[in-house]
């Protein structure tokens, strides 16, 4: 089973899930580090795609105070915070924490992360729906399961979104 | 210049953002096999094409353009226009290893300017000299999924004639 190379990893913005206070979290690595779980290409592909094909079932929320202050420090006038804020809208609305590889003091060594956005309450979804909807997370929840991607933080308190910045997620999963 | 480069930059990241969302679209993209039938123009089963390169760059010179996105060096690329040979006098190492210069953990030649510069390199059909490679002038660096500025890293400072 092929695995992602270092030069590959440090150079991609790689999708890599897990679950952290049983809350399913989506992470872009934007060339930071993975995990040894998140190595393997098949598997992680797999998880890939069929996160992408859950429907979108949550109400999302975005950090904007984060987005604003990492758009001031980069002084960068073609980004808005909903265009930022969108591209992590995508996971959350399939029910996953999105976290994004910190930016405002990204250099090579940096590990850090911060939560860009997610879920807060379910769409109404008709019963139909929801069926369809339990079918798609099956495959999902199967594999998110697994106790390699399980992980427990006093220091993440996902009650409490907008403090979830800067955070080392490297330390979490040691 | 500065203007066009900007533009092709722009250009070049909607292109990857497009092309990754077609992968990501596709009927056969959880196919366990490729299908025998080769991809339509412009799609790829290439599984690999998931993952945004994490930085693209524009540069140009003598009123040529090319773009570039980070990614491993690959030598048989890079020997064409001689850059591996430059990017190691300057640099002090081979490609994909760390180079000499101090608080720069970047391997030598991942970098979207040092792609981009080979792919500019090729197209006017010139080797990497000091001359040439100071002509060279280079858009703004942008994250390929959010469109976020950053600097250039100190290899690349060093390498080419460019700064922060």
């Amino acid at each position: 089973m092929s695995r992602f190379s270092r030069g590959y990893i440090s150079t991609h913005d790689i999708d890599w899930f897990c679950k952290i206070n049983n809350k399913y979290v989506h992470i872009g690595s934007c060339g930071g580090k993975l995990p040894p779980f998140a190595k393997e290409r098949n598997i992680l592909r797999e998880i890939q795609y069929n996160v992408d094909a859950l429907p979108e079932t949550y109400n999302t929320e975005i950090n904007g105070r984060y987005i604003q202050a990492l758009l001031q420090f980069n002084n960068n006038s073609q980004v808005t915070v909903d265009s930022f804020g969108k591209i992590f809208r995508h996971w959350a609305a399939r029910g996953f924490y999105s976290f994004y590889r910190d930016l405002i003091r990204h250099n090579e060594e940096d590990e850090s992360y911060s939560l860009i956005a997610w879920p807060t309450n379910l769409k109404n979804n008709s019963v139909e729906d929801r069926e369809k909807q339990q079918e798609l997370w099956r495959p999902v929840e199967e594999e998110l399961s697994q106790d390699k991607y399980l992980f427990n933080s006093d220091i993440i308190d996902m009650n409490n979104p907008l403090s979830l910045c800067h955070i080392r997620l490297d330390f979490i999963m040691q | 210049m500065s203007d066009k480069l900007e533009r092709t930059v722009k250009e070049y990241r909607n292109k990857i953002l497009n092309d990754h969302q077609l992968v990501r679209s596709h009927p056969y993209r959880n196919a366990q096999k490729k299908p025998k039938k080769k991809p339509q123009k412009g799609k790829s089963y290439n599984s690999d094409y998931w993952d945004y390169p994490t930085v693209v760059v524009s540069c140009g010179s003598d009123n040529a353009t090319a773009s570039g996105h980070s990614g491993e060096a690959r030598k048989n690329s890079f020997s064409k226009t001689e850059l591996n040979v430059y990017l190691k006098d300057k640099l002090g190492n081979d490609l994909g290893k760390r180079s000499n210069v101090k608080g720069c953990g970047y391997p030598i030649g991942n970098c979207a300017e040092d792609h981009a510069a080979n792919n500019l390199l090729r197209k006017n059909a010139k080797k990497a000299t000091d001359k040439n490679i100071n002509k060279i002038k280079f858009s703004k660096a942008y994250y390929t999924r959010t469109g976020v500025s950053l600097e250039y890293c100190d290899n690349c400072t060093t390498a080419f004639n460019i700064h922060n």
